[in-house]
Order: structure tokens, then C-alpha cells, then sequence
């Protein structure tokens, strides 16, 4: 694998192709757990874990998986994988497994994981979807800590549970409930869109 | 091998199955002693707080807490300085919106009022009903009076959660059942 290819995978997965801000999956997950930062980077790092290995497996095994039952083959390891996830943070960091709840086991839903099954583990080499799933779920993690950010801290005042309002503002209660997630991916995407068309149309114009 | 036929279609899902239930039953095997002391730990804080004792008592846990009853070990009493009971600890089960709630409730030793209120396990919408699990929600069940025959009501100082009625109503329907329980069934045996 070249070095300019490993490039090319992380810039493709983390902006021209970004799970949430291009493709808008990952929404649901994104709502729920980024009204504090910490369980976004624990989320972030559960969603890194299980599609680096589940596209490592099921690239790995893509010679074998008979094709009529491949999806459902894919769905059992993505499984297996989360749920060994769920079992180590159960045991490792339980204020924080208390605190995501069922979302830990929705990862197995989340399509970003199907996502890159379909589109690239399933015909690529075990290495390069290993990082293809790693650069995917840290696109997702990027915009999440982003969201989790200005939500904490508008919303709580804190960041990282740590209170940072010097200020005293009054906190909005309106950022730690799930439409401020809305508006704010909203917004997200809007600017990102703008950017990638400008790009586009500036780039048209030198051509 | 015609990967497409139904013997290596078996064959292959059955083998792949058996390995991953394999490594999840080794890695569950693994680390339940460190799950099984995180859930302890967990229920252990729980009561702490509902009898209205401070968490870093976690430690001399059995010298603050005795169980109340001998047959049931799953009540708990405070005892003040003579060993007479100062509150107790009451399990806390119920169907929430989404899936079970379980925690424990605080009583005082006269029955007349609530200590406090604190949920072991719950499954409500992250950010909506899961909000129950915020301390300002919790918090205010600490004090409210139990009168005979009345239940316990939303408004009066007591706030349900905006835009999570039916978690909100959950909790006050399982709180006033095991209210309700308790005087019929233990209120009599624990005051002798």
C-alpha cells in the first residue's frame, strides 16, 4: 500500500466523503449521545473500535462469505464486535456505560458500519479496510466532539465535566436536548456543503 | 467450493457463528467478577443515597447499613446512634416507556415522608426520558410527604420532565405501587 494511498483513504473518509456531514448517516447515534463531550469520545472511540475490526473481518473473509447470505454474515460480526465492546466497558468504565445506555448497542445499527461493509470491505484487502473503517469512524468521532463541544458548553457551561463559565452565563437548556443537535448538524452541513460547492465552481472556473 | 451452494452456506455460518459466540462467551466469562462488583458498587451507592448518607461511606457500606429484614435481604435500614432505625431502603421496580426500571426508594422510619429516590437501571430515551436520571428530577422526591391514601401527584414543587410525560408518568406510577406496598406489606412487620 503507498503512502500517498493511506492519505487519500483518511482525506476521502474524514471530509470529501464525511459519514455524517456527506452522507448523513450516524444521525440518530449523533442526537442522543453529543450533550456531553465525554460520551461522545467514548462513543467516537466505540465507533472506531467496531468498524476498523468489522471491516478487517469481513475484508478478510470476503473470499468465503457466500454471497446470498452475505449481509446477514456481515451483521453477525459487526455484532460480535460491539458487543465485545459493550462487555469491556461494562467492566472498565461503568459510570460511562451507564450513561450511554442502549446506545453502545446500537452501534450495530449504525450504517456507517454496514455502510463500509458494502462499499469497500467487502472488495478491498483486510489492511486497507482496516484503516478505511478507522478514517470513517473518525470522521464521525471529529463532528461529534464538534457538536459535543459547543453543546457542553452552552448548554452545561462545562467541557469535559470541568465548569469553564467564568462568564456566568446562563446555561441554555435548549443545547443538552436533542434539537440543538439538529440545528447545529444542520448548520454543520450547510457550511460544509457551501465550501465543497465553492470549491467545486472556483475550481471549474480555473479549469 | 461453489461458495454458493447450500452445504457451504450452512457450513460456513454455522463454523463463523460458533467462533463468535465463542470469543464473546470467553470475553463475558472474563470480565463478569469486574461487572458483577461494578453492579454491587452501583446498587451499594444507590442506597447510600436514598437513605440520605454520603457516597465516600461506600467503603464501611455494611457498618452504615444493615439489612431490614431477615427474609427479605434486599431492605435496608439506617440506624441511628442507640440502633434504632432512622429510614429504609425499598427496592424500586417497574415497566418504564421503553424497557424496565429499577432502583431504590429512601422511606423514613415514621413512614410519613420520602428520602430520596435513585434509579439502578433504566432504559429511556437518551436526552428525553432518560433525563429521569438527572439529579434536579431525583432530587425533588427527597421530602415529599406520604399521606394515607394519597398518592403522590405531579405540580406542587414536584416538575415531570418537558417533552418525556410518559417516562415521567412511569416513574410516579412505579413509585406510588411500591409506596403502596410498602405500608400495606412491610410498614406493620418493620415498626415492630
Amino acid at each position: 500500500m503507498k503512502k500517498g494511498a493511506v492519505k487519500a483513504l483518511f482525506i476521502r473518509n474524514v471530509w470529501d466523503e464525511n459519514q455524517v456531514l456527506r452522507q448523513i448517516l450516524g444521525i440518530c447515534s449523533l442526537l442522543a449521545v453529543t450533550n456531553v463531550l465525554t460520551n461522545s469520545l467514548v462513543m467516537g472511540a466505540g465507533l472506531v473500535f467496531s468498524v476498523a475490526l468489522s471491516s478487517l473481518t469481513i475484508s478478510a473473509l470476503r473470499n468465503f462469505i457466500p454471497h446470498r447470505v452475505r449481509m446477514i454474515v456481515q451483521t453477525l460480526i459487526i455484532a460480535a464486535w460491539v458487543i465485545l465492546f459493550d462487555i469491556i466497558l461494562k467492566a472498565t468504565m461503568p459510570d460511562i456505560s451507564r450513561a450511554l445506555g442502549p446506545y453502545v448497542g446500537l452501534i450495530i445499527t449504525n450504517c456507517i458500519i454496514m455502510g463500509r461493509a458494502e462499499a469497500f470491505a467487502q472488495m478491498n484487502p483486510p489492511l486497507e479496510s482496516l484503516l478505511d473503517g478507522i478514517f470513517a469512524g473518525l470522521g464521525y468521532t471529529i463532528v461529534l466532539v464538534i457538536i459535543a463541544f459547543i453543546r457542553e458548553l452552552l448548554g452545561f457551561g462545562t467541557i469535559l465535566g470541568i465548569d469553564v463559565n467564568f462568564l456566568g452565563f446562563e446555561t441554555w437548556t435548549i443545547m443538552v436536548m436533542p434539537p440543538a443537535a439538529f440545528f447545529l448538524v444542520g448548520v454543520m452541513i450547510w457550511i460544509v456543503n457551501n465550501i465543497v460547492a465553492r470549491k467545486q465552481a472556483g475550481g471549474g472556473k480555473r479549469g | 467450493m461453489n461458495r454458493d451452494s447450500y452445504v457451504y452456506t450452512i457450513v460456513f455460518t454455522f463454523v463463523l457463528t460458533a467462533l463468535f459466540a465463542t470469543l464473546l462467551a470467553v470475553t463475558q466469562a472474563y470480565f463478569l467478577p469486574a461487572i458483577t462488583q461494578n453492579e454491587i458498587t452501583v446498587e451499594r451507592k444507590a442506597i447510600l443515597k436514598v437513605l440520605g448518607i454520603p457516597e465516600d461511606a461506600l467503603a464501611s457500606f455494611d457498618e452504615q447499613v444493615v439489612p431490614a429484614l431477615a427474609s427479605d435481604l434486599n431492605i435496608y435500614a439506617t440506624l441511628d446512634a442507640e440502633g434504632e432505625p432512622v429510614g429504609y431502603a425499598f427496592p424500586l421496580n417497574g415497566q418504564g416507556l421503553w424497557g424496565s426500571i429499577r432502583g431504590f426508594i429512601g422511606i423514613s422510619a415514621e413512614f410519613d415522608r420520602l428520602l430520596g429516590m435513585e434509579f439502578i437501571e433504566q432504559n429511556e430515551t437518551p436526552g428525553l426520558g432518560g433525563r429521569i436520571d438527572e439529579a434536579w428530577f431525583k432530587e425533588q422526591f427527597a421530602g415529599v410527604p406520604l399521606l394515607p391514601g394519597q398518592e403522590i401527584v405531579y405540580g406542587d414543587g414536584l416538575d415531570s420532565i418537558t417533552g418525556a410525560t410518559s417516562s415521567s408518568n412511569a416513574v410516579l406510577g412505579i413509585l406510588n405501587d411500591t409506596v403502596s406496598q410498602v405500608m400495606t406489606e412491610h410498614k406493620e412487620v418493620l415498626a415492630q
